[in-house]
């Protein structure tokens, strides 16, 4: 039975998910900013079109994550070839849109498209009205799909203030927008495997952690089952080069949204 | 004309037209995309990835065609094809007009020469096909 090799991988399962929601787990100068939807408030559907796709049956994971695997063929494997490194939120409660911004960058890189370091605070601080606050992905995702996200060249990554916001920076976000995403029915680990078989990364809400993070690839699981590898936002120290492994009960998601297109923009 | 002139010439046009319908495009063509070195453009329609043949999201997927592209010195890109290309290159924008007959679609050149046409079956054709211009 194949299995992903996890010998030396940084692994968040039921066993040690205690110690990893507790404050004192965020390592220095880090922090998180999930903030838990509320459905009531904002019920499926009401940031864009609920996932659509059919769910692959369970019955035909392994074998495709073996052959992902084997052929190198998952959006995780384009970072290297497009050579960018996991973001970092730096003390900042913008997880949730920093997990939308990775899934850009990642969306570029299996476009083919160059690297270009893209702004979260771009999003956050003005969708917040500047404040250090949490928030979930849908909404950066939205903001991001209407406004676009600045490159960091002119706004830089964990900038919360008004004064990056500027002409110049109001025309370069134009190029960078999100033209299609989906979300994601809360609690359905089969949707975020289907998303992540078809070569969309999700951005997931994660209640138990109150954090936000991206998914980048199915992976299978030593006892039979499934769980995701993870790009988080606290830079490439963290974990294997800021990756890690979450077992399926802890990949499942509240809010979850699946990034299906960006513009193409070169420069 | 002398008779085995003509038979040579009829030789050489079974010849060509075999080999235009090989499934793996037109070897003779002009380079479909107008730019030197090895370009290999694929058009998609992302929302409907998932009525493909699985081999065939993995052949997509996969970066092994991308690292060999990259490896020599070349370029690729793989756009939906709803997608807006105006600030990308002209060169991908004139690829990516260039009329299609089904999706996914596969445009390889090397500046000289080139095909295109359905995407091929498999990881291992695809990688086949754009191993051909780029040697």
């Amino acid at each position: 039975m194949y299995t992903t090799p996890l010998a030396g991988r940084f692994i968040i399962d039921d066993s040690n998910a205690k110690d990893f929601a507790a404050a004192k787990s965020t390592p220095d100068g880090m922090s998180r900013g999930y903030q838990q939807r509320d459905w009531d408030a904002h019920p499926l559907g009401s940031f864009c079109a609920p996932f659509a796709l059919p769910e692959i049956p369970e019955s035909e994971w392994r074998e495709r994550v073996e052959e992902k695997q084997r052929r190198r063929a998952t959006p995780k494997f384009h970072k290297a070839l497009a050579g960018f490194d996991s973001l970092d939120q730096n003390g900042t409660n913008y997880c949730w849109i920093n997990a939308i911004i990775a899934g850009m960058h990642y969306a570029r890189a299996m476009n083919g498209l160059p690297h270009v370091a893209l702004s979260p605070a771009s999003v956050g601080a003005p969708l917040k009205g500047y404040r250090n606050v949490g928030g979930w992905g849908s909404q950066g995702a939205k903001y991001a799909q209407e406004h676009g996200v600045c490159p960091q060249s002119l706004w830089p990554a964990n900038g919360i203030s008004k004064k990056y916001d500027t002409a110049e920076a109001r025309e370069a976000r134009k190029n960078f927008i999100i033209c299609e995403f989906y979300e994601l029915k809360p609690n359905d680990f089969g949707q975020v495997a289907t998303a992540l078989l078809n070569d969309f990364t999700v951005a997931v809400g994660l209640s138990w952690w109150g954090h936000e993070v991206l998914e980048t690839e199915l992976v299978a699981t030593p006892n039979g089952d499934f769980g995701t590898d993870i790009d988080n936002s606290w830079n490439k120290r963290w974990g294997n080069n800021g990756h890690a492994i979450l077992n399926r009960s802890k990949s499942t998601p509240d809010d979850a949204v699946a990034i299906r297109l960006v513009s193409p923009t070169v420069k | 004309m002398t008779k085995t002139s003509d038979k040579l010439a009829l030789i050489a046009l079974v010849w060509l037209a075999l080999s235009m319908f090989d499934g793996g495009g037109n070897p003779f063509a002009p380079a479909p995309i107008d730019a030197p070195g090895l370009n290999v453009l694929i058009v998609e329609e992302t929302e409907a990835r998932h009525t493909l043949p699985f081999a065939q999201v993995v052949a997509m997927g996969s970066v092994e065609w991308k690292e060999y592209v990259k490896a020599k010195s070349g370029e690729w890109r793989q756009y939906d094809s709803e997608a807006d290309l105006k600030n990308d290159d002209a060169k991908w924008r004139q690829a990516f007009a260039r009329p299609r007959t089904s999706l996914p679609w596969l445009v390889v050149s090397n500046g000289k020469t080139g095909s295109e046409g359905p995407l091929p079956a498999n990881l291992d054709a695809l990688l086949s096909e754009i191993k051909k211009y780029g040697e």
